[in-house]
């Protein structure tokens, strides 16, 4: 699973991906995760407001810090 | 050196007492409002799709307001449109007003500084990003970004629901009433009033939505409350000592009238100076205490939030040098323009 956070180094995209680590840790997942700082890439993945998590190319949370919870449950779903 | 840390801690003290209840916390629970309950990327939508230009530069205008972003976030959103295909104007527009006249500032202004102050802050920033979206237009029209493949956004549903504005609505009237209805008198009449209308706000967010909507409009608050309030107390802090640092001569010599000089250097103190969204305020209110002209002090609370020169730096960066070369000049012009026409004809 390839999971991709696309942040602008801003406070609420760090928290994200301290979240989205700690999630995987949780759910004890090996995934591939990724930070993503440039606006323009950003854009390309069809990111309008930032902070983004990305699951294998689709957009599942976008414009806010998601919780620890709310990531597992999502994650979970894309597991299988 | 003592007197100038006693001056800092006194306005920390001055400043807490008067305003953290009934100002900085409903503003901050409408700002967090703003940010869950309004689809911001339906926003955004309707900004790229409009092609008649006074309707794009009104909707980028309003809809910088809705975004409630302060400068420190403003420029990815900015960006983000611009390489989406919305016009450079529109995309400098947003650039300007979210920072220089965002919903957090100017109610923050308007509890310190008085409502013909907000209006006049609202109507100049607006003027403003008018004339750099023409500005911005008509040198860059033709530099596109290179076309970039961007991936389709499934179309999302409306800007906000009812229930949700309601509630918005009733944050705004619990921030607003209390300087409407008790104009004079103790503070706790405030404090009454403003608990009256926060209670029915919450009682009705708890019959009419789901307990995961409250949670994350009070977490998105609480976002507010950490990234903006340690700074906010830094800068009533420095402000204190600023105050007791200079002297109160220079400030009437040098801002104390509605020249075009005096709007200029005020114009350039806040081109250069960074001040966090809410700081310019009581910086402002500082001055004026001071002697600082009306003018020169509206100047200084529109170019303070609205740039600085880290601003410059990652407009540079992220739109290239030769857009941040004409945006920042086109700033510093307007606003001295503008301090000194309402310093002359408005105030």
């Amino acid at each position: 699973m390839k999971i991709i956070i696309a942040g602008s180094g801003c406070p609420k995209c760090k928290a994200t991906e301290k979240n989205v680590f700690e999630a995987c840790a949780k759910l004890g997942l090996p995934a591939d995760i990724q930070h993503v700082y440039d606006v323009k890439e950003i854009t390309k993945m069809g990111v309008m407001i930032t902070p983004a998590v990305l699951i294998d190319g689709k957009v599942v949370i976008k414009g806010k810090v998601p919780t620890v919870e709310e990531l597992m449950k999502i994650l979970e779903k894309y597991k299988s | 050196m003592l007197n100038l840390l006693v001056g800092g801690v006194e306005a920390l003290f001055d400043y807490i007492a008067k305003h953290t209840i009934t100002c900085l916390i409903p503003a901050f629970l409408l700002a967090g409002g703003m940010v869950t309950f309004i689809n911001r990327e339906a926003v955004l939508q309707h900004l790229g799709e409009s092609v008649n230009k006074l309707k794009s530069f009104s909707l980028a205008s309003i809809a910088s307001f809705l975004i409630a972003a302060c400068s420190c976030t403003v420029i990815p959103v900015s960006s983000g449109l611009y390489f989406a295909g919305a016009g450079v104007g529109v995309a400098f527009i947003i650039l300007w007003v979210a920072p220089a006249a965002n919903i957090l500032a100017l109610t923050y202004t308007g509890s310190i500084l008085g409502s013909k102050m907000v209006i006049s802050r609202v109507i100049a920033a607006i003027f403003m990003a008018f004339v750099v979206g023409e500005i911005m237009t008509l040198f860059f029209k033709k530099d596109r970004p290179i076309e970039t493949p961007v991936a389709q956004v499934e179309k999302s549903e409306g800007i906000i629901k009812g229930k949700h504005l309601v509630l918005l609505i009733l944050i705004l009237i619990s921030l607003l009433l209390p300087n409407y209805l008790v104009q004079k008198g103790p503070y706790i009449y405030k404090v009454v009033v403003w608990g009256i209308f926060t209670v029915i706000a919450f009682l009705y967010a708890f019959l009419k939505m789901p307990r995961e909507e409250i949670k994350g409009w009070l977490l998105e608050s609480w976002w507010f409350v950490k990234i903006i309030f340690p700074l906010l107390l830094l800068g009533v802090f420095i402000v204190g000592i600023i105050g007791k640092l200079i002297p109160e001569t220079w400030i009437h010599q040098w801002l104390g009238n509605n020249s075009i000089k005096s709007s200029f250097l005020a114009t350039l103190i806040g081109a250069f100076s960074y001040f966090a969204t809410m700081t310019e305020a009581p910086f402002v209110d500082t001055l004026m205490k001071m002697g600082m002209a009306k003018g020169p002090a509206l100047a200084l609370l529109l170019t303070g939030p609205g740039i600085s020169l880290p601003n410059w730096l990652a407009i540079a960066r992220v739109f290239g040098i030769k857009k941040a070369l004409v945006y920042v000049p086109t700033i510093i012009i307007l606003g001295t323009i503008v301090g000194w026409f309402f310093g002359n004809f408005i105030f």
